[in-house]
């Protein structure tokens, strides 16, 4: 997968951390932070390589 | 020799030397010879059990009717279900979309490495494409309705892949893989397995098939193997086992590919056919599309607008939302539905895809 733009988005009215909007294969879209989820399994081990950042939230 | 003789006790009349009538209190064995006359048993009635005695011969059941279930009691032997036909195993086929009937994504897809079929990954660049199978056509049995076609470029690796959930269901288990294919010419399918132990669990274990020669025509092949045992390792969250179906290297070769089964056992059933309401639902555990626009709330400044998103099936797990338009925010995921909000406007999302797949 190639990763280009990853940032956290809050859960509604909180300041935690909920999922994250990235750009996936040019492809837009909102990854639940679940391990069990290929893109998000994904997300953490090209972070873990240094391969790409994840921006916080606004 | 008197051939007659006429009495009142004890042997009373015999007639040209047969014994019309007798009071025979006791006969001496040895005086019982010769061939004693045919006798049929349907006169015999309330023989005492001590009295049959001695070995009984080898009886059939044929004509055991109307038992009453009360008296078959004990255990029973054990039997083989080798002989039972006809019965009917729904869910023996482990891979979903076998028949390639369910589409979500769409029928054709150019030089991509992705999931097009529902649940078969595409894991080389090529072209795939839904195909349709002539009416009436019997090179493949029982009427299949579509087929699976990947074009490879040259001189490169083909591969199709399905993943199954839970490393622990086939472990040391015997399996057979099913399929029917062909190709634009003949090549050499080289299928791999893969046991894939989940998130923190141990490292996989995968190992090639037996291969397979494939041919010009449709034909069904089948490989028949063992699981390994799983003892020892570590499961994660989101185990599986994979098997890549095909597995080639190719040159510019178009492979069709129909009716793949995956099921326990050494022998390759005729393919389970489900109904397209199952294998779709089915399929829906892993991937799910909302074609169109869903919008809610109404369209007025300085507030915020919500809305929910319930699933037709509940997912594997949280999955990953895509769209093309989105205003303005997915909240609130989980493997039941999502949501949208909107600060200032109506909450709307169109085309949106969720996808929980392996």
């Amino acid at each position: 997968m190639v990763i280009t733009e990853a940032k956290y988005i809050f859960k509604d009215k909180t300041s935690e951390n909920e999922s994250v909007k990235a750009t996936i294969d040019g492809q837009v879209m909102s990854v639940p932070m679940d391990t069990g989820n290929r893109h998000y399994a994904e997300i953490l081990k090209q972070v873990a390589d240094g391969d790409i950042t994840i921006a916080e939230a606004d | 020799m008197a051939t007659n003789i006429v009495g009142a006790t004890g042997i009373d009349k015999v007639q040209d030397g047969i014994i019309v009538n007798a009071d025979i209190d006791t006969v001496a064995a040895s005086k019982l010879t010769g061939a004693l006359p045919a006798i049929s048993g349907a006169s015999l009635t309330n023989i005492p059990a001590a009295n049959i005695t001695g070995t009984l011969p080898a009886i059939s059941a044929a004509n055991l009717t109307a038992i009453p279930a009360a008296n078959i009691t004990g255990t029973l032997p054990a039997i083989s279900g080798a002989n039972l036909t006809g019965i009917s195993s729904q869910g023996r086929n482990l891979f979903i979309n076998g028949g390639f009937d369910v589409w979500q994504r769409g029928t054709s897809l150019v030089a991509a490495t992705s999931y097009l079929a529902d649940r078969w990954w595409n894991s080389t660049t090529e072209t795939q494409t839904r195909q349709t199978f002539t009416v009436g056509q019997t090179d493949v049995p029982h009427n299949p309705t579509y087929y699976h076609r990947g074009s490879s470029g040259s001189t490169e690796w083909y591969g199709l892949k399905q993943c199954i959930e839970d490393v622990g269901i086939t472990a040391g288990r015997e399996v057979t893989l099913s399929y029917w294919a062909k190709g634009s010419s003949a090549f050499t399918n080289a299928p791999f397995r893969g046991q894939n132990f989940g998130s923190g669990g141990s490292s996989e274990v995968n190992a090639a098939l037996s291969t397979a020669s494939i041919t010009t025509s449709w034909a069904r092949y089948t490989h028949t193997f063992t699981w390994p045992s799983i003892s020892g390792k570590t499961v994660g969250a989101g185990s599986f086992i994979r098997i890549n179906l095909i597995r080639a290297q190719v040159n510019n070769v178009t492979i069709d590919l129909a009716n793949c089964q995956l099921e326990f056992g050494d022998t390759a059933t005729d393919f389970e056919q489900r109904t397209y309401g199952e294998e779709l639902a089915l399929c829906q555990r892993y991937y799910e599309d909302f074609p169109g626009t869903i919008q809610g709330g109404a369209d007025t400044t300085g507030i915020n607008m919500y809305m929910h998103i319930p699933y037709k099936v509940t997912k594997r797990v949280t999955p990953t939302i895509t769209y093309g338009t989105l205003y303005q925010t997915i909240i609130n995921s989980s493997v039941h539905g999502f949501g949208v909000r909107r600060s200032g406007g109506e909450a709307y999302i169109n085309d949106a895809k969720s996808d929980a797949e392996l």
